[in-house]
């Protein structure tokens, strides 16, 4: 907190605090939940659950008590799963409870897809959506520069027939995290921009798309409880609406294997 | 057989390849370092931002991590550096490398390790990018811009410390938080060595030109409202935070930056920053200390003559002293 406060010149935010008692976080419009035991290297993120389980009996129900209106964006990992759990510990409706889910994935996707085509990678669309994760589905069809299909120029993109390889930005993208960790020990800076690009969307009620997890009973076939990253609307009140994908069999087929994945584990959790 | 991106673009500029025009070389990335770098980004002053470090793997991580978030960012050329050769054409050169002070260990210890690593540094930087301006952070940071400077050859108003540029802006977040101003209202200046015998120009502190001490004569000598306190809090800062965290990173960082921008865009502000102070305030050793300076594209433009009173200028002409009896002693 010191070094932050240290920084106070340079930035824009005139109260920066930093706290084990809980008190000082009331009327909180916003709690990213970072904490948790970390990934190891070639440790996949649902090895982690009941570790950061029992760490978000503690956390959550403290966040709750203090701003009991707040909209809670949970980072830590595996997220889907812990934001299912800060969902059902809180006691929030689902629209206050959000996972940073593929955002991050998807933010990666562009980047790769803008070094193939050698354009910003704002300029490049491709949405990276279901489990943040190993099982994270990139949605061919919607991949497209100024709105031109990539998939129409090259219709075997996202297939083993590809000469070119995309499905490889995807392998790519599920491997970063690994990659990364492995090289640096962890990772921090994209995740944390993608954080802080979620918390504009929310706190200046942008209305943005973001890819990023809710609890997705009812879509794309789901019956189980559980959170995905899907396409949604970010305001200042939370999720205030789900885009409804139009998806390949292949692609729902992916997210209700995941849904099913997802929940084999957190019946299991000890709440 | 095209390509998809070929059937996707139409090519009307081929074979251009655009030169970066404000490349910001980072050599170190420790903490401090990725600091810098993530201020550096997302403050979208740089158009290329090039990471060099003896660790390899950390580096590229580094890179990959930050490269990641293009999306977020504005900076279009984000490297790890294989060696040097890859920094070559930079605007500017941050050293932040360097082995970093331990608990309780002063920023005069550190020297003669971190003379031995700018050794390996500053004549590689000076071969890729002879036109550069070199921002030295590694601490000591004053004897080790004059390191700096006698391994470049390059002429003084090229190389500077970041000094007391942070040790300032402490003092002015302490002052804002005792007044409950923004620090960006209450203007006041720490000059000399960026460490222990810094020196607060209490003669300047004012809010709105309200100048502190004419309504406080009382703020250096008795002191009842522990004004004085706040210089050695400003001293005591990096013990405080290095004791509690292990290492200072943001404030720094955030205050690199801050400079950074002043001399790529040229834009001529006033900062206190490690320069040549030979024959400035009577001091006679080639000695590096912190001044208030114009920053700008050539670097170091001009340094303001700051009136400062006697005992303030004796301090600073005993730091230089002290400074000069560790730098003649440096094997370079």
């Amino acid at each position: 907190m010191m070094d932050l406060q240290h920084g106070s010149l340079f930035l824009r935010t005139p109260k920066i605090v930093a706290d084990k008692d809980y008190s000082v976080t009331a009327n909180s419009k916003l709690v990213v939940v970072t904490a948790g035991a970390r990934q190891q290297e070639g440790e996949s993120r649902l090895n982690l659950v009941q570790r950061n389980v029992n760490i978000f009996k503690f956390i959550i129900p403290n966040i709750v008590k203090y701003s009991p209106d707040c909209i809670l964006l949970v980072v830590s990992n595996p997220v889907d799963i812990l934001t299912y759990v800060a969902w059902k510990l809180s006691g929030f409706p689902r629209h206050r409870v959000i996972g940073s889910g593929c955002n991050l994935d998807s933010a990666r996707f562009r980047y790769l897809m803008g070094e193939r085509l050698n354009l910003h990678a704002s300029s490049c669309h491709g949405w990276v959506v279901g489990e943040h994760g190993d099982s994270s589905v990139p949605v061919w069809s919607g991949v497209n520069v100024a709105g031109v299909s990539l998939k129409s120029l090259n219709p075997d993109m996202g297939t083993e027939k590809d000469k070119e390889n995309w499905k490889e930005v995807h392998k790519q993208v599920v491997d970063s995290a690994y990659e990364v960790i492995k090289l640096k020990g962890y990772t921090s800076w994209a995740i944390g921009m993608s954080v802080a690009d979620l918390a504009q969307t929310i706190l200046k009620n942008l209305r943005k798309v973001h890819p990023v997890s809710t609890m997705v009973k009812g879509m794309h076939h789901i019956s189980d409880e559980v959170f995905l990253s899907v396409p949604c609307v970010l305001s200042n009140s939370g999720i205030s609406d789900v885009v409804n994908m139009t998806l390949k069999a292949e692609e729902e087929d992916q997210l209700k294997k995941s849904a099913s994945t997802l929940w084999a584990i957190q019946k299991e959790l000890q709440f | 057989m095209a390509t998809l991106k070929e059937k996707l673009l139409h090519e009307v500029s081929p074979g251009i390849v655009a030169e970066a025009r404000s490349k910001v070389t980072i050599v170190g990335v420790g903490q401090v370092g990725m600091a810098c770098a993530i201020s550096i980004l997302q403050s979208n002053i740089a158009d290329d931002v090039t990471l060099i470090d003896v660790m390899e793997e950390k580096v590229k991580g580094e890179v990959m991590d930050l490269q990641h978030g293009s999306l977020f960012l504005k900076t279009s050329k984000i490297t790890a550096a294989k060696d040097y050769s890859d920094t070559a054409n930079s605007r500017l050169c941050i050293i932040t490398a360097g082995v970093r002070q331990n608990e309780g260990e002063s920023r005069l210890n550190l020297v003669q390790r971190n003379v031995e690593v700018f050794k390996n540094i500053i004549p590689n930087l000076t071969k890729y990018s002879p036109n550069s301006i070199l921002l030295v952070v590694s601490n000591p940071v004053d004897i080790l811009t004059y390191v700096a400077w006698k391994l470049s050859g390059f002429p003084s108003h090229r190389v500077l410390g970041s000094g007391t540029n942070l040790d300032s802006a402490r003092f002015r977040f302490l002052m804002g938080e005792k007044l409950k101003i923004n620090s960006t209202s209450v203007h006041g200046y720490i000059i000399g060595e960026h460490g222990d015998s810094s020196v607060p120009v209490w003669s300047g502190a004012n809010v709105a030109g309200v100048n502190l001490q004419s309504i406080n004569p009382e703020m250096e000598q008795q002191d009842p409202d522990g004004w004085k306190e706040i210089h050695k809090k400003v001293v005591d800062s990096a013990y405080e935070v290095i004791k509690l965290k292990g290492y200072t990173s943001w404030a720094i960082g955030l205050s690199v930056s801050s400079l950074t921008q002043s001399i790529l865009k040229n834009l001529r502000t006033v900062n206190p920053v490690s320069t040549l102070v030979k024959d400035i305030h009577g001091i006679t050793e080639n000695v590096f200390l912190s001044l208030p300076c114009i920053l700008g594209s050539p670097g170091v433009c001009g340094v303001l003559r700051q009136p400062l009173q006697q005992r303030e200028s004796e301090q600073l002409r005993k730091s230089a002293a002290t400074l000069w009896s560790i730098q003649k002693d440096l094997k370079l």
